[in-house]
Parts: structure tokens; C-alpha cells; sequence
């Protein structure tokens, strides 16, 4: 334990009083099962740990003025504070790893303005994208984040992380399409961050660009309480074409030519590797079965006006034939692409060495790559799985990998490369929880090594990748730079304490 | 019996603070906590109003798994377990249900587990909070059941009933006693129609509310009740109650053997008569109509078309409502159990809601195919002063066939 971690607070009878006060009785919970339900976020945990990591409060504020309350008690007390949008997170940004308050959003749900002149809406971070869509539909409109928690996820979590959407290609990510964002810092004041001092203005070359700053900290800064947001009118088509390949070589290729070929509405282009397709057959309820000689599939997808997008897939289509590609039909496309939200949330996807069913939760490791690099990480990955599953038979499974493209706005240069594993959580030990770790630094530093970052969408701040990323990746100052920051805005570190190794910027 | 697929012989052991919970169960509650998607969650009715995640799917199970790990103690959750509308959006919607049910036999059964844990919680000796309210309602119908010979009949007063129970009319307590308009109106629609019927006197205790407190009991009547169904040569049982057809058509056959009898709900039944009969009602109603899904036919048995179609049979009429995707998120805010009875002012909160966005619409009726929806929405409509009047869709079907809208239903109960 560090100076930095030793003397927090208690979670006193007067501070849940305090807090009663500031929120009214309803909005504090102190049960158990409202605790202990908070202790995880999105990914495998170590359940034989939960008490370790269950807040001793949970609160749910309502407005800014509430958020407000709560940190400054949080840091007149110095009681660590973790919050919790949709939970839906892969990198644990949700998880209290030193207990105490549980600020969890989700009341923050509100529409505040919908700006059609200015194609942009503000909204409170509680708010879920599916639940926002359905508002703005009836408008034409859309915000454009489609990642896979797409029905659950909510803005403040996906601010958190920096988030990583689906079909970034075209609209952008996270850091794209929020323009603006509400702030609680630790202290209580508030602040607003975006083009310059501006709300809606979306480049803007006053001062500092300081929205990045507020982004993708994991909850280690502050709290994101509200956020402009751009719209878009919603693409009048959308298409997903899928493609069989019987090599990785043509496979990669294909890939490399759709994603150069400066498509303006290529929304998303991916590999499913061999592992990934045969892990898909597992279950035909949950993927439409391919024929056994299928190895590999691309899938690109457009969106955008029918003018543009018709023929833009004819000549996608073209670039695919030319590489050997064999387009799958569009019960394939349809099929798959509208379940990409919820095909993998099935725990009996998992096997055992001996090809059983068995109950397994998934996580997926996804290094921001580029695209020399995909080709080596593909097969470290997954000699990396494999050895681990030797070792633990039964524990872990390799899932596959997809391969998307990742450049905001365009299609070539950045690939998110994910590898799932499978893990038989309800057996985690100490030592199985040891081995995952250790597989995660070690993927962690095969990425590193190619000079690729820890993570692309979730965070790198889960034990295993916060090491490596700060350390490794971040060698060249940026750590030093990020423990500054974390120091001069959170003195007393109650924000999110234990994540991204910034407990070592109050080491002295 | 065919293998129901919802039925979990495990839930028959009941869950106690004084031993651990064994192991199928803890299965059981890790399948939803491990989906972490919590596609659950932001599509229960409750968690809309409430905002707090344990008052979810994900939540119910997590917290039992919880529990199993050491982290709290079972009898702490029941104030939780009370948070279900019984809806089964969550159940749909789970990947569990919708891609590996069938496959791998574990759909998700959120509903059944509400149920078990409540009276697995009462007959370990715990209490739930505001329950009086639901044990009078129980009673009344215990009460029902020592009269219902009279009760069970007299909404159809001076309504000709002239076939046998080949053609049996199911009327529960609540419909007899509370929503009489719709079987009183549904008869006179079906002797419009020339159909022979006859009304099924010995129902029982039907209320899903007894399924949280005594499902032996809850059983003792079912079983009655089919045997009865046999025993009088019941063909085909038009139900009138969605909650009823909801447990008949899912509960009846995880323990009685339903062979030989169709259920059918009663807009499914009048609809297939018209067409039968080539029958048009041929009074036009003109106006614009928003359409409310009861959750024990969308959600629960998935058949959420008739009562459109009835309407879309009535000439003038139009159904102009939310996108029939986005009906599925909504309830009345009645629920399928005591909801109402435990948490009114929510209740009130969804009711209001739903209410809101049909007015949205610029329309002035709602129609519902559910009694406990209508008496919710009238309740709601009064309290929040929003102008939209709830109409059963056998109501407004009644009037089109020339039956008068004002029925003269005698006074019951």
C-alpha cells in the first residue's frame, strides 16, 4: 500500500447521513445486494474475490448539483469515489477496487436539448445510445455510436473509456462525435470542456484542446455529468456484405484494398479469422451456419444515401472477387450484422478440451494495431491462448479473432485486432486469476513489442494491461505527464483510486 | 408431455437462508450475471422509472450469485424481488432465451424465479413488505371461489348462452366481478357471430399473484381445473383474462396434461369467427386509435397480433401508435402480479408514461385487450388528468357490430 492509499476515510454512519441529506434516503443504498451487484463491470472478475471490491455505499445522483455534493464530501473526507455509468465496460472502469462510494449515473438520463440547426443534442451522461436513437429516429437522426453494448451502455461510461464504435469508419468514434462535456472534478467545481470554451463548436484554436483530457481517464479525473453530441441523418441505407475466403493471405489482402481504396461511406471492414468462424459454428442458433471449406470472412459495410452507397458496394464487391472473395448471400449480412450486439453474450459458447459445451464467460483483448502489424499479432495471439489452454484445460478456450478497422473516417492505417477468450469463470482461483493475468500481460506486451497500443476500446487500465501500457507503452514521458495531471487535479486521489497505476503519482 | 422448455425441476426445492444454494442454481443465476450486456436492463419497465440496476434481471440473478459466494444473506434480497412487473421483457429479450433456450434448455425464466423467490422467502418465515394488500386480494378470491356459482354467471345476465362447454368461456374473478363489459360484450359479439358457447362456472383462483405465495395452492386449482375441462368436454377454452390465458398457455402444461383442449384468447377467437363467417362489422367507427400490448400476450406468449387485426376490421378505424418494436418496452404499469398492490406510485409512474406517449400521438382513445390494463389506465387517467380513455378493443369491436357501447352490466360482487 502507498502513502496515497493508506489513509482513505471510512464510510461512516454520519457520511451515509451526509449523503442521505445532499440526495434524499432513496437515492442512497446501503444493502448488500445493491453493493455487491456494483462490484463488477462488463468482464471476467474475480469472483472469489467479491468482497474485496464491493463499494461500502452506492449513490444515485440525479443532477450535477448532486454529483457536486458527493465529491466534495468524497474529497473533504478523502473516501474514494468509483463511477458507474451502463457497467458495460471491459476494463473494469466501473470496479470500486478500493471500496467505498459508488457514484452510479444512470438517474442522469435526460434529453436536454435536441439542436436540429446545428445537428447536435445535449444530453445527461445516464443516458443509454439504443434509448436515444429511438427518440431521435422519429427525426431522421442518429448518434452514431454502434458498439456492442450498444442496448446498454451509456454515454458517461463510453466518455470514460474513449469508446470505440463499430462503424467509426464512417461517423467517427467517441472522441469524435461528443463535442462537449459537463465535468465534476474532484473538489466540486464544475467545468465545461470542448472547442475552446464553447459548447457546439466543434474545432475551435482557443487554448488548450482539454476535452481529450476529460476522456477516456476511466473515471480518474472526474465525472462527466452531461455532453453535447453530434447527430447525423440516418444513412438511408445500410449495408453488411460478407465475404468467404480460403486463406488468411487473400484474406488480409482483400482487407487492405477495401479499406484503401477511399470509400467516403465505408462504415466498417473486418476479418473473422479461422478460429473466429470455427468458434461460430459451435452454435448455430447464434451464427448462420457457413459451409465447412469457408476459412475466412471479410465483411465490409456502407452507410449513406442509396446514391452513393449502390455504387460503392458494386465496386467493394468488385475488390473482394478480385482477392478470391465469394460473397455469402445477404441473409448472411442481414443475419449476422443485425445480431452483432448479442450474438456472444451466450455463456454455453464455451468447450472443453474434449469438444463439450460448458458454461464460460468471454473477454476480448483489443490492441489498437497497424496494418503490417496484424499478421504477427494474429499468430502470437493465439499461441499465446493456446499455451494457457494446455496448461488449464477446461479454464480458458480461444474464441478466435476479428480484425476491424479502427480510423476514424476512414478505413485504412488503424485496426482494433481482438482476440476472445473464453474463461470458465465459476472456477476462478487465486491461481486461475493469476494465470489470466499473466496471459493479458502477455498479449499486452506482444502488442507493445510491435510498438501497437494495450487497448483501442476498453481502457488499459485492468490488471495485466495497466502495467504494460504505463510502463511500456508509455515510457517516453506520457506517464510522468498523466501522473502530474493526476496529482494537481485529484490531490486527495479519490478518483477512481488503483486504476491506470496512478496511485504512483502521490508515491512520495 | 412434450419437454416444456421453461420448466426447471430445480426451482421445486426451495431456496432457504439455512443451507447454501446448490449448485444447478447457481448455474442458473451466473447464465444472466455472465452476459454482463444487460440487454435485461434498459428494457424493463420498472428499471425505466427506478434507474437502479437491481431491480433488473441482471440484478436478481447477480444478487443470488452473490449470495452463493458469501456476499450477503438470502433473506436480505426480498425487497428487491419485489421490483418485477412479472412482464417477461427481460426473459425475451436475454440472448439465454432468444439463441440458446431451445438449444441448450436454459431460456431464462426471470418470472417463475420472482415467484419462487417470494415464496420460498414467505415460507421460510420472512415477510414482505406490503404484501397485506395482496393476501386481502387472494382472499377475496378464496372468497369468489366458495360463491362463484352465482358470481361466476351473473355478468351475462339477460345475454342468451345456448351452447355446451364444447366452446367454453373462461371468466376469472377479476373479469366477472371488475372488467364485466368484456365478457358481457364478447357473448353478444359471439351470439352476433352464431356461435354456441357455453361459460365455464368452477374457475377457480386464478391470480398469477398466488404463484408468488402458494404455488401448491395455485396448483390444487389448475389441476381442478383441467380435470374439470375433461370431464365436462371442453374443446376449445376463449379466454377473456390475458393474465389467464398467459398461465394456460404457459404454467398449465409444465404440470397438467392440456391435450385435446385449444386455448384461445377471446380476439384471437372472434377474429377467426369473422373470417370463418366472412362477417365485416358493418358499423364504421372512424377515428385514430393508439393500441396498448398487455405484456401477457407480447412478451409472455409472444402473440400480439389478434386485437390489432379485430380493430383493423372495424371500417374507420386505425390503429396509429409507436412503432410496434418500441410497444414492447412499455407495460401499463399493473404488471402481471402484485406489482401494483406493492409499489403503486411506480405502478403510477409507468402507467403515466405509456399514457403520455399515446397522447402524444394526438389521439384520445387508447385501446387495451386487458382488463388490469384498462382498470391501470383509467386509475392513471384520472390521477394525471391526461386526455386519453382507455376502451377494450371488444368494446369498440361490440359497437361496430351494433351491440351498445353502454353495456347494462349488472352490478356484481
Amino acid at each position: 500500500m502507498t502513502a496515497a492509499t493508506s489513509t482513505y476515510g471510512a464510510v461512516t454512519d454520519e457520511v451515509v447521513a451526509e449523503l442521505k441529506r445532499l440526495l434524499g434516503d432513496e437515492n442512497v443504498l446501503t444493502d448488500m445486494h445493491e453493493r455487491a451487484m456494483r462490484a463488477f463491470s462488463c468482464a471476467p472478475a474475480p469472483l472469489h474475490r467479491w468482497k474485496d471490491q464491493t463499494p461500502d455505499v452506492v449513490v444515485l445522483p440525479g443532477s450535477t448539483e448532486d454529483v457536486v455534493g458527493v465529491l466534495k464530501l468524497a474529497n473533504e473526507r478523502r473516501i474514494p469515489v468509483t463511477p458507474r455509468a451502463g457497467a458495460s465496460g471491459l476494463a473494469d472502469g466501473a470496479m470500486p477496487l478500493r471500496k467505498g462510494i459508488c457514484v452510479d449515473i444512470k438517474r442522469m438520463n435526460e434529453i436536454f436539448e435536441i439542436d436540429e440547426d446545428n445537428m447536435c443534442a445535449t444530453v445527461g451522461t445516464g443516458i443509454n445510445m439504443l434509448k436515444l436513437n429511438e427518440v431521435l429516429e422519429p427525426l431522421g437522426k442518429i448518434y452514431p455510436d454502434d458498439l456492442a453494448g450498444y442496448a446498454n451502455a451509456m454515454l458517461g461510461g463510453r466518455i470514460g473509456c474513449g469508446g470505440w464504435t463499430l462503424i467509426g469508419g464512417k461517423f467517427g468514434h467517441i472522441p469524435d462525435t461528443v463535442i462537449s462535456m459537463e465535468c465534476v472534478l474532484p473538489d466540486g467545481q464544475v467545468i465545461w470542456v470542448g472547442g475552446g470554451g464553447t459548447k457546439k463548436i466543434r474545432k475551435s484554436s482557443s487554448g488548450y484542446r482539454l476535452k481529450d483530457l476529460f476522456m477516456q481517464h476511466q473515471g480518474t479525473l472526474c465525472i462527466a455529468t452531461k455532453a453535447v453530441i453530434e447527430l447525423y441523418p440516418k444513412s438511408e441505407v445500410e449495408f453488411a456484405g460478407y465475404f468467404a475466403f480460403d486463406n488468411w493471405d487473400d484474406a488480409y489482402a482483400a482487407l487492405y484494398d477495401v479499406t484503401t481504396r477511399g470509400f467516403g461511406n465505408l462504415s466498417s471492414a473486418m476479418i473473422f479469422d479461422d478460429k473466429k468462424i470455427d468458434f461460430l459454428r459451435r452454435d448455430d442458433e447464434a451464427f448462420i451456419p457457413l459451409p465447412k471449406e469457408v476459412k475466412f470472412v471479410d465483411l465490409f459495410t456502407m452507410y449513406g444515401l442509396k446514391c452513393e452507397v449502390e455504387p460503392a458496394v458494386r465496386e467493394g464487391f468488385r475488390i473482394m472477387k478480385k482477392h478470391g472473395g465469394r460473397y455469402l448471400g445477404p441473409e448472411q449480412g442481414e443475419g449476422d450484422w443485425a445480431s452483432r450486439h448479442d450474438r456472444y453474450h451466450l455463456s454455453y459458447h464455451g468447450r472443453t478440451p474434449d469438444g463439450q459445451a460448458t458454461l464460460m464467460s468471454w473477454h476480448c483483448e483489443d490492441t489498437a494495431a497497424y496494418h503490417t502489424a496484424l499478421p504477427i499479432l494474429r499468430e502470437q495471439y493465439h499461441e499465446i491462448v493456446g499455451r494457457y489452454m494446455t496448461e488449464y484445460p477446461g479454464v480458458f478456450d480461444d474464441w478466435g479473432i476479428f480484425i476491424y478497422t479502427s480510423n476514424p473516417f476512414k478505413g485504412w492505417g488503424d485496426y482494433l485486432i481482438e482476440i476472445d477468450v473464453g474463461i470458465a469463470e465459476l472456477q476462478y482461483n487465486d491461481e486461475t486469476w493469476d494465470a489470466w493475468i499473466r496471459m493479458k500481460r502477455e498479449i499486452a506486451e506482444a502488442a507493445v513489442a510491435q510498438e501497437c497500443s494495450v487497448s483501442i476500446c476498453h481502457g488499459s487500465c485492468r490488471e495485466g494491461d495497466d502495467d504494460v501500457a504505463m510502463h511500456k507503452e508509455m515510457k517516453n514521458g506520457t506517464f510522468d505527464i498523466m501522473k502530474k495531471i493526476k496529482r494537481m487535479i485529484d490531490p486527495n486521489n479519490i478518483m477512481n483510486p488503483g486504476k491506470y497505476c496512478l496511485d504512483e503519482a502521490y508515491d512520495d | 408431455m412434450p419437454y416444456q422448455l421453461s420448466k426447471k425441476d430445480f426451482y421445486a426445492e426451495p431456496l432457504s437462508k439455512a443451507k447454501p444454494i446448490d449448485e444447478e442454481f447457481v448455474k442458473e443465476a451466473y447464465l444472466v450475471f455472465a452476459c454482463r450486456h444487460k440487454f435485461c436492463r434498459d428494457i424493463c419497465p420498472n428499471f425505466d422509472i427506478t434507474r437502479n440496476e437491481a431491480h433488473s434481471s441482471y440484478g436478481f440473478h447477480t444478487s443470488i450469485l452473490a449470495v452463493s459466494r458469501g456476499v450477503g444473506q438470502l433473506d436480505e434480497l426480498i425487497d428487491n424481488f419485489t421490483y418485477c412487473l412479472e412482464c417477461g421483457a427481460c426473459e425475451l429479450r436475454c440472448p439465454n432465451t432468444c439463441m440458446g433456450g431451445d438449444f441448450y434448455r436454459r431460456s431464462t425464466t426471470t418470472v417463475d424465479l420472482v415467484r419462487k423467490i417470494r415464496r420460498d422467502h414467505m415460507a421460510d418465515g420472512g415477510e414482505i413488505k406490503n404484501w397485506s394488500a395482496v393476501k386481502e386480494y387472494l382472499d377475496e378470491h378464496r372468497g369468489f371461489v366458495a360463491t362463484q356459482g352465482d358470481l361466476v354467471t351473473k355478468w351475462a345476465e339477460g345475454i342468451k348462452v345456448a351452447g355446451d362447454l364444447k366452446t367454453a368461456l373462461f371468466v376469472d374473478f377479476f373479469t366477472a366481478t371488475q372488467g364485466t363489459e368484456v365478457p358481457r360484450l364478447a357473448a353478444q359479439v359471439l351470439n352476433k357471430l352464431g356461435v354456441k358457447y357455453g361459460i365455464y362456472t368452477t374457475p377457480g383462483v386464478t391470480a398469477p399473484e398466488l404463484l408468488s405465495e402458494n404455488d401448491d395452492e395455485w396448483k390444487k386449482y389448475a389441476g381442478e381445473n383441467v380435470a374439470n375441462f375433461k370431464k365436462l368436454g371442453v374443446q376449445t377454452l376463449v379466454v377473456m383474462n390475458p393474465h389467464d390465458y398467459a398461465l394456460l398457455i404457459r404454467e398449465y402444461p409444465k404440470w397438467f396434461d392440456m391435450d385435446g383442449i385449444e386455448t384461445v384468447f377471446i380476439t384471437d377467437f372472434i377474429l377467426k369467427k369473422m373470417k370463418e363467417k366472412g362477417v365485416t362489422p358493418p358499423k364504421a367507427i372512424e377515428g385514430k386509435f393508439a393500441y396498448h400490448d398487455p405484456c401477457t400476450l407480447n412478451t409472455l406468449v409472444v402473440e400480439a397480433e389478434s386485437p390489432r387485426d379485430l380493430v383493423g376490421m372495424v371500417p374507420g378505424a386505425e390503429i396509429v401508435d409507436v412503432p410496434p418494436g418500441n410497444q414492447w418496452r412499455y407495460c401499463c404499469g399493473n404488471g402481471n402480479g402484485p406489482y401494483r398492490k406493492l409499489h403503486e406510485d411506480i405502478a403510477y409512474r409507468i402507467g403515466q408514461k405509456r399514457l403520455r406517449a399515446a397522447a402524444d400521438l394526438g389521439v384520445d382513445t387508447i385501446l387495451v385487450a386487458c382488463p388490469h390494463c384498462k382498470d391501470q389506465f383509467t386509475d392513471v387517467k384520472q390521477k394525471a388528468g391526461l386526455p386519453v380513455e382507455p376502451v377494450h378493443v371488444i368494446e369498440l369491436v361490440a359497437k361496430a357490430m351494433g351491440i351498445e357501447w353502454e353495456t347494462t352490466s349488472p352490478t356484481i360482487g
